[in-house]
């Protein structure tokens, strides 16, 4: 039996680990991808794209450089989406459970916060990208420590579906400031420009997709087939059908312990969305972003509908 | 009386007339029941002492097992200073005690039922109605509220000390959220690892069933139920005990909840969970009456459960303890328990009570005012030490300042002489000296008496320092009850 | 006589609030001259109320409502019957005050000598004694009677500068407020000299010929002091009257901290917009539908029932 509030904490603290992650990903992809633009225009539109995939409205000032920027977005506790802000979500999420959570967990996840916490800046603008390294690798390390250290029950669950859910959306978010092309072109679309080949290849970095996209396909990178794959590919853990059909089993297994029936409109919606990825393919996207957003707006559904089942339901519905 | 060398480690052991020491007698030798202690300890050299040392500490941080001490800067955790070296009683030290505090309980939980039905206590003039209306923790909410088999007081910490004549004598009674019991169960843990050939040759009574005797003392409190839905209650992470709360709920095997997961709807308390709403029959609450339910009480609570009381007083469910419990620790009350005993019992009191000076009362005011510098005046309704003023260590600043809150509410404080509590071996900075301490037994009551042999005894550990409570730094032994 | 009192209280919330629990006190009391021969309480949106009885003795009606909501209205109907009181005498004697002395520290009276939440000494109040001259002197009715008529002419009867749960000390300043603060006042003042006091919420009933000062729409505060040989008196200073069968009890507490009519916690930030509306109708005879009921719908459990004659027989005695 478990509290509402222990798997709001849980999927919460998984949540924002998981957008700590990504945005750290996103952070030294940039970072390496700048050292091979020159200033101008295209560094002002990478920069832009930057900020739009993590939802940050703000304009950048043109003269602002680099570091700068990417000290605001990693450092500043006022920002709520720097990584700071993130990992500090993470931390005081798994405070409030640390009951549930088994030690070793909570011991990396306050590591991890003090290391960023007590992060000489001076040193980190000499070489900024040891940072993001050891982030992702602490982040990894606690996915690995959760997965060995705590029992697989609805808690656990509870941490995938937030996990996965963030990653799915995260994902979409990407893909939709990366692809603002309406079409796709189609695989004889040979010439890829520079610029564009470098964009791709940090789209692919961003998701840590670039060896398993070329393991699949050649490294000749198409857009079409990028999209293919991480929309759609069965196995790649990052792509959305993956963080879907991961969602669906431990929505399943959820249901099964809290004896809730499968019939209800969370689990309806998202079986339907299960198949429509398992079932669709790259030439039934005709419109990319009106595809990415009724995905997205299920995905959102997901999690609402996740939250009125188990957590927020009202007292008259369970009386 | 420095002891007679026995290892270079006791050279600043120092016994006194004054005060009772545990483990020696005024002419330095050890008593029998530490003798087998003594000779271990001369047989072991500082640095051994100092690697047991590290390792007991090394347990509890390990385990998490810390302390929040409030009005610190950081209010930060710190591990819990424990005392590496056990006090031990024997077999018929504590059986007396186990006689005397099972016949305060009975007494106390008397009591209670009369202040909050028919008041026969004060048609007979025993104890002033005053003096229990006007206790900070006297709840008239609870008047005519029936509760199970009569039990207000399920869980109570009673300290006692040990007198310079050798007798132990109650210090006060806490019986509103008492704590330590976690402490006491990892002292016994990490003395099992520390000592553990000494430990078996002593021959220990068991304590370790501590959690499930108090989950069966809940258990026995529901009434409408064979299968009682039982939650613990804390205020949350933020909170000194809450390492002690979330441990007992997983000892016990229950649900650890904070107020915002429950919820009162009908007057029946649910808890909300991912399965839907779970009725809860019984909640072991580690919040105070005040923080309780926003609607009765503490109008500002965020901590409790709104309308919570209601569903209590409709009988719904059972806290334990009762609400209103307070006010039989209020110190002033404190002074009247021996009276308590006989009026209910009709026995003399097994533990003594120390003399007590009720400041409202003029004379005893003036008295205590005169003689403050060689009294501990006390404020009678706050736990953890704080409130008090001890005399002989303070400055005539500090006593002036002290009297003035004592003229402005006089109800609010008693004083008592200082007590000479007694000492007993500690490791400290690579010696062992002696240092004043306590003795808190758990005493739970659900049909009948239940206290665990021995209890937290809790030290001071600076030199001269009479305040053992763990919220101001003090730290705790290992309680060996000897079964013989 | 009968009264029949319909008594209708509104929370509007700026936005919806859930998970309210309320408590109610508008079932007028059965003791003293006062009967309540039928009370129903109608609470929108719908909720089941639970009856219980305070440690004042008032029945209290307590319900949550956990759905969203951003209105709220509890609506009670009452009939009452009031048998008319002997009038109170002018004065008592002199021993009256012993009396009251040797009484102080019993339970029944003791709650209602010492402050409460509002009813408390400021030095303002203090002032204001002094100005009046305020003191124990005659017997303790007569300048109970004198102060019931001071206070009604040392202050306005003024809406809007007090609020429900206004200290004292605004109504002292500009000497004007409304029956709460002069109830309140009273309250101080009786038990600074030694007289147990207590606060009465309830509705009086007003008529065109009545010259009152209070609302009519509202419900109305007044005090009970305990005196030898009548028990206890009701005074209403905010219209100068003593209490005779114009008045409905319906809650009594130290002060208006535990009499409060409807009060309750939700979850939620919103503004509560409250609106108060009673109306007390004077009923020749019983209607027919009443005529049948118990003749007690509830039974005295902890009320202190304290009958003037059996006090004077403990004072004999001792």
């Amino acid at each position: 039996m478990m509290l509402s509030r222990v798997v709001d904490s849980l999927y919460w603290m998984s949540r924002y680990l998981e957008r700590t992650e990504h945005t750290a990903r996103m952070l030294d992809v940039h970072l390496n991808l700048m050292l091979d633009i020159e200033p101008g225009i295209l560094r002002q539109q990478r920069m832009n794209r930057l900020l739009e995939g993590m939802l940050i409205t703000d304009d950048v000032p043109e003269d602002i450089t680099e570091v700068d920027l990417l000290e605001w977005l990693t450092f500043d506790a006022q920002n709520p989406l720097s990584i700071i802000s993130k990992i500090t979500g993470a931390r005081e999420n798994a405070r409030q459970v640390r009951e549930q959570i088994s030690s070793e967990m909570w011991t990396q996840i306050n590591k991890l916060y003090l290391y960023i916490k007590n992060c000489d800046i001076n040193e980190w603008r000499e070489s900024p990208h040891d940072l993001y390294l050891e982030i992702k690798e602490g982040a990894h390390l606690f996915q690995g420590i959760t997965d060995a250290t705590m029992n697989h029950n609805q808690g656990w669950h509870f941490i995938q579906m937030g996990r996965y859910i963030e990653r799915a959306l995260s994902l979409l978010r990407l893909l939709t400031v990366h692809f603002n092309q309406t079409s796709l072109g189609d695989d004889a679309q040979r010439n890829i420009p520079t610029n564009i080949y470098f964009e791709l290849v940090a789209t692919l970095k961003s998701v840590s997709a670039f060896e398993a996209y070329c393991k699949v396909y050649n490294p000749n990178l198409q857009p079409v087939r990028i999209v293919e794959f991480l929309l759609f590919n069965e196995h790649f853990p990052r792509s959305l059908r993956f963080c879907v059909d991961q969602t669906l089993i431990s929505l399943h297994s959820v249901a099964d312990t809290t004896m809730r029936s499968k019939n209800s409109r969370l689990y309806r919606n998202a079986g339907r969305l299960q198949s429509k990825l398992s079932y669709d393919e790259i030439m039934d996207v005709d419109e990319l972003h009106d595809y990415m957003g009724t995905i997205k707006d299920q995905i959102f559904h997901i999690h609402g509908t996740l939250y009125d089942t188990f957590i927020t339901y009202s007292i008259e519905s369970a009386l | 009386m420095p002891v007679r060398p026995l290892s270079a480690l006791f050279d600043y052991y120092d016994i006194h007339e004054y005060s009772f020491d545990e483990t020696f007698a005024i002419d330095g030798s050890p008593r029998p029941p530490y003798q087998t202690l003594v000779d271990r300890l001369t047989s072991l050299t500082r640095e051994e002492l100092e690697y047991r040392q590290r390792a007991a500490n090394a347990t509890f941080v390990n385990q998490g097992i810390t302390f929040t001490v409030y009005g610190e800067q950081q209010g930060t955790e710190r591990p819990f200073p424990f005392d590496l070296l056990p006090r031990i009683l024997t077999g018929k030290e504590w059986d007396d005690m186990d006689r005397g505090l099972t016949q305060r309980i009975i007494a106390l939980n008397r009591f209670l039922y009369d202040i909050y039905h028919d008041g026969h206590i004060f048609k007979d003039k025993v104890i002033p109605y005053e003096l229990v209306a006007s206790s900070r923790h006297y709840r008239r909410e609870m008047r005519g509220v029936d509760v199970p088999h009569n039990v207000y007081v399920s869980i109570c910490g009673t300290d006692l000390v040990r007198l310079p004549d050798g007798e132990f004598a109650v210090l006060e009674d806490n019986l509103r959220v008492p704590s330590g019991v976690s402490y006491m169960l990892a002292n016994r843990q990490v003395t099992k690892n520390v000592f553990p050939r000494l430990f078996n040759n002593y021959g220990v009574r068991p304590i370790d069933n501590y959690a499930q005797v108090l989950l069966n003392t809940l258990q026995s409190l529901a009434h409408h139920t064979d299968d009682p839905n039982i939650v613990l209650l804390t205020p949350g992470v933020f909170n000194s005990a809450y390492y002690e709360h979330a441990f007992l709920a997983r000892q016990m095997g229950i649900q650890l909840v904070e107020g915002r997961d429950l919820l009162v709807h009908d007057n029946i308390v649910y808890m909300r969970t991912t399965a839907g709403l779970k009725r809860v029959d019984v909640i072991y609450r580690r919040i105070d009456d005040d923080y309780l339910d926003a609607l009765t009480f503490r109008p500002d609570s965020t901590l409790g459960v709104n309308g919570l009381f209601n569903a209590y007083r409709a009988g719904n469910v059972v806290l334990a303890n009762a609400v209103g419990t307070g006010v039989a620790d209020d110190k002033a009350v404190y002074a009247y328990i021996p009276q308590i005993i006989k009026y209910y019992m009709d026995e003399d009191p097994i533990l003594t009570n120390i003399e007590t000076y009720i400041l409202e009362e003029d004379k005893q005011r003036q008295h205590v005012i005169e003689n403050i510098d060689k009294l501990v005046v006390k404020a009678v309704g706050e736990a953890g030490g704080y409130g008090m003023i001890i005399g002989p260590h303070s400055t005539k600043a500090e006593q002036t300042e002290f009297i003035k809150h004592i003229n402005a509410n006089p109800r609010n404080y008693i004083a008592q002489p200082t007590l000479a509590l007694s000492t007993a071996p500690s490791f400290v900075e690579g010696q062992i000296e002696a240092r004043h301490i306590d003795l808190r037994p758990f005493v739970l009551y659900g049909r009948e008496a239940n206290i665990v042999p021995g209890g937290l005894t809790r030290v001071a550990l600076r030199r001269g320092s009479l305040v053992v409570n763990s919220s101001q730094g003090g730290g705790s032994k290992d309680t060996w009850v000897l079964h013989k | 006589m009968y009264y029949a009192i319909t008594h209708l209280t509104t929370y509007k919330y700026s936005s919806p609030v859930t998970d309210s629990v309320m408590e109610v006190r508008k079932q007028p009391r059965s003791d003293g001259n006062q009967r309540c021969i039928n009370m129903e309480l109608d609470i929108s949106p719908d909720a089941r109320t639970h009856p219980f009885r305070d440690y004042q003795g008032n029945m209290v009606h307590t319900f949550d409502v956990p759905a969203p909501h951003t209105r709220l209205a509890i609506k009670s109907e009452a009939v009452v019957e009031i048998k008319p009181e002997r009038p109170v005498p002018d004065a008592l004697p002199e021993s009256a005050w012993d009396v009251l002395d040797s009484q102080r520290t019993t339970p029944e009276f003791y709650d209602m000598l010492i402050p409460g939440k509002y009813a408390r000494q400021t030095d303002l109040l203090k002032a204001y004694a002094e100005q009046i001259n305020w003191k124990r002197e005659k017997n303790p009715l007569t300048i109970l009677r004198e102060l019931n008529t001071q206070i009604y002419s040392d202050f306005d009867y003024q809406q809007g500068v007090t609020k429900v749960d206004s200290p004292i000390d605004i109504a002292l300043e500009g000497r004007g407020g409304v029956c709460q603060d002069f109830a309140h006042i009273m309250l101080v003042l009786a038990r600074q000299v030694g007289i147990p006091a207590r606060y009465v919420s309830g509705y009086l009933f007003h008529r065109e010929e009545y010259v009152d000062r209070s609302d009519v729409d509202a419900s109305h505060a007044w005090v009970e002091t305990w005196l030898p040989e009548l028990g206890w008196v009701g005074f209403d200073p905010t219209n100068n009257l003593i209490v005779n069968d114009r008045h409905v009890r319906v809650c009594i507490g130290n002060d208006y901290a535990e009499a409060l009519p409807a009060r309750g916690v939700f979850k939620g930030s919103a503004e509560t917009e409250l609106t108060v509306k009673v109306q007390v109708q004077r009923l020749d005879e019983l209607p027919i539908e009443y005529r049948d009921l118990s003749p007690e719908i509830v039974m005295p459990h902890y009320e202190p029932d304290y009958s003037a004659q059996q006090i004077q027989q403990e004072q004999q005695q001792q």
